[in-house]
């Protein structure tokens, strides 16, 4: 079954043909962030223009990749929320008028279920047929960091979500890109910050923690508030600041630093901070609700940081109860927003009944919960 | 209606959209006869549109296949409105391969009227209050925009059409408050509200030419007709506000 996704919650326009759930044929993703570079952030309004002329070629694209022709497609998926409601729009409903054109059934699929499911998917390897590696285990616990998500999620079964904990206040991602603004280091923030930490000092710098208790919860809003105090020092007197970048966001400005600034050793221990409190909590859970694969899903799943120390975490608190519990995630394709991740959670969402009507509207907040 | 005198699979209608503003409207046509339906969808066009594209073809009795070309109402109108009414027409196009058809909201508003003897001031509402207009007439043999769109308040609109030298039949969606300012202006007429309501069929009606010609727009690049830039107001990390 060639499943045809659709993804537009945010500023990727993507478009992506799985058979069966999980051999990715086609993933075909228009990126807006040179767009959005200019103003540190995703100006919603740019994003939904954005996806407006990018869909169809985007589209015409995965169909050709794949080598189907539009009669070929035998289910149309698109990502209903969460997400930018103007972005939202744009893929909703050219997916429910390409089913309808088609004579084909529209699956609404919820943007963080599509990341867990990115775990699903096996992409091809050098053109030739993909390693083929059995689905992960349930139950399973999932830890889904983005730009936009921190969310800790229970899964039993297919479709059987519980939500564990969220973010209070940033998202990791945000956390990332807030930390590259405030040592001056460009956008987005999560790439740039594990690059220039490679070189740095996880240790040198004491950054807090938010435990929040026995909570699953997360919170990073205090972090910078801590790295803007330690950056401060090393900051270069305003008078021989270069002109600031004219940027409409108030915090979007570029920092200047002394030659001999520490940035990699701040960037390394600001890196830690945030990957720290993921890993653990996420070990912790794994290991309170017996799970029997850990899955990494979102953007930031990318950051190897976080890899190594959630291995770590979890063959340190799981493996004496538990045995080896397999840590898993996604190619980095298929970590940031990308429509194989829509396409491949429809096919299981499809074997519940979860045909949506042509009266399927946007859900910009949406949450994972229940069944 | 009267039964076709062509053979049933020669049939070739014309679907229009027009979701420019809350008033939202579709039509068909085969350049002959027409089908209309106009209705208040708030802000509910994402929800609405496109059952009411398959409730209309049942109405009518064809079917999608015999739909072969797209006409969209490419604003100006709510940003969000347009995106709907263009996203369901690119997607339809996708589906069946067939041409699609920009036309302005202006043109549609000022349709019914240009033919009256009158110069026209067609105005489309842009939400929050804010109105878009421009001046229709007869130049050189035919109907035109005769001067480039203007967007503000009903304030700058009644001041707009104070400036006018001739008599002018104001068109188009108007709240009882701005009826009240436009039409205590000496000089200007303003037919009845249900007369002034934008009907999809107006859509139809100026693509039908350039569809019947084989002329049609490049389905990719076409994108509504945003008056006014992005007002970026906040920031938001790469996931957006979600
Ligand atoms: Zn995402």
């Amino acid at each position: 079954m060639n499943i045809l996704g659709i993804e537009t919650s945010c500023d990727e326009t993507a478009a992506s043909v799985v058979a069966d759930g999980r051999r990715v044929r086609s993933n075909v993703v228009a990126s807006q962030i040179a767009l959005h570079r200019a103003h540190g952030g995703v100006v919603p309004e740019l994003a939904a223009r954005g996806h407006v002329t990018a869909i169809i070629p985007v589209v015409e694209a995965a169909l050709g990749e794949a080598g189907i022709e539009r009669a070929g497609v035998d289910v149309v998926a698109v990502t209903e929320g969460p997400g930018l409601a103007g972005a939202l729009l744009v893929g909703v409903n050219v997916a429910k008028a390409l089913a309808y054109s088609l004579g084909r059934p529209l699956v609404a699929i919820n943007h963080l279920e599509a990341h867990v499911y990115a775990n699903w998917l096996m992409l091809p390897v050098d053109g030739t047929s993909p390693v083929a590696e059995p689905p992960p285990a349930f139950p399973l616990v999932c830890l889904l960091v983005s730009g936009g998500h921190t969310e800790l999620i229970l899964m039993t079964d297919h479709g059987h979500y519980r939500h564990l904990g969220r973010t209070l206040d940033d998202a990791a991602g945000e956390a990332f890109d807030k930390g590259a603004r405030l040592l001056g280091l460009g956008y987005p923030g999560g790439p740039v910050i594990q690059r220039v930490a490679e070189a740095g000092d996880p240790t040198r710098f004491d950054l807090p923690r938010a435990w929040l208790g026995e909570s699953y919860d997360f919170s990073f809003s205090g972090l910078k508030t801590a790295l803007l105090r330690l950056a401060e020092p090393y900051r270069l007197p305003p008078s021989l600041e270069p002109a600031p970048t004219v940027g409409p966001f108030p915090e979007h400005q570029a920092a200047a630093f002394a030659p001999d600034a520490p940035l990699a050793d701040l960037a390394a221990s600001y890196q830690a901070a945030v990957v720290e409190v993921l890993a653990v909590k996420t070990a912790r859970a794994a290991l309170e609700f017996g799970a029997k694969t850990v899955l990494l899903a979102g953007g930031v799943a990318a950051n190897a940081a976080l890899r190594t120390c959630l291995a770590d975490e979890v063959a340190r608190r799981c493996e004496p109860e538990l045995g080896p519990v397999p840590v898993r995630y996604p190619p980095p394709a298929l970590c940031t927003d990308n429509a194989a991740m829509v396409a491949g959670a429809a096919f299981y969402a499809l074997r519940r009944g979860a045909q949506a009507g042509w009266e399927t509207d946007i859900h910009p907040r949406l949450r994972l919960t229940g069944t | 209606m009267s039964t076709s005198e062509q053979p049933r699979e020669d049939r070739s209608w014309l679907l229009a959209i027009d979701s420019s503003t809350e008033q939202a409207g579709i039509a068909l046509t085969d350049g002959l006869r027409c089908a209309e339906q106009t209705w208040d969808a708030g802000r509910a066009q994402t929800t609405a549109l496109l059952a009411e594209v398959d409730h209309l073809l049942g109405l009518v009795g064809i079917d999608l296949s015999e739909v072969r070309g797209i006409a969209v109402a490419t604003g100006p109108g709510t940003f969000n409105g347009l995106r709907v009414g263009v996203s369901v027409a690119k997607g339809l196009v996708l589906g069946l391969g067939v041409p699609l058809l920009g036309v302005p909201t202006l043109d549609a508003a000022a349709l019914p009227f240009v033919t009256m003897g009158q110069p026209v001031v067609a105005v489309v509402s842009a939400g929050r209050g804010r109105l878009v207009w421009a001046p229709y007439g007869v130049q050189s043999g035919g109907w035109r925009q005769t001067a480039p769109p203007r967007n503000g308040l009903v304030t700058e609109l009644a001041a707009d059409l104070v400036g006018r030298t001739t008599r002018s039949i104001v068109t188009g969606e108007l709240n009882p408050g701005q009826e009240d300012v436009l039409g205590a202006i000496p000089g200007v007429s303003l037919p009845a509200r249900i007369l002034r309501l934008r009907r999809p069929a107006a859509v139809a009606e100026l693509a039908w030419a350039r569809f019947r010609s084989g002329d049609a727009d490049d389905p990719v690049v076409l994108e509504p007709t945003y008056l006014h830039g992005v007002r970026i107001s906040q920031p938001s990390g790469l996931g957006g506000d979600v």
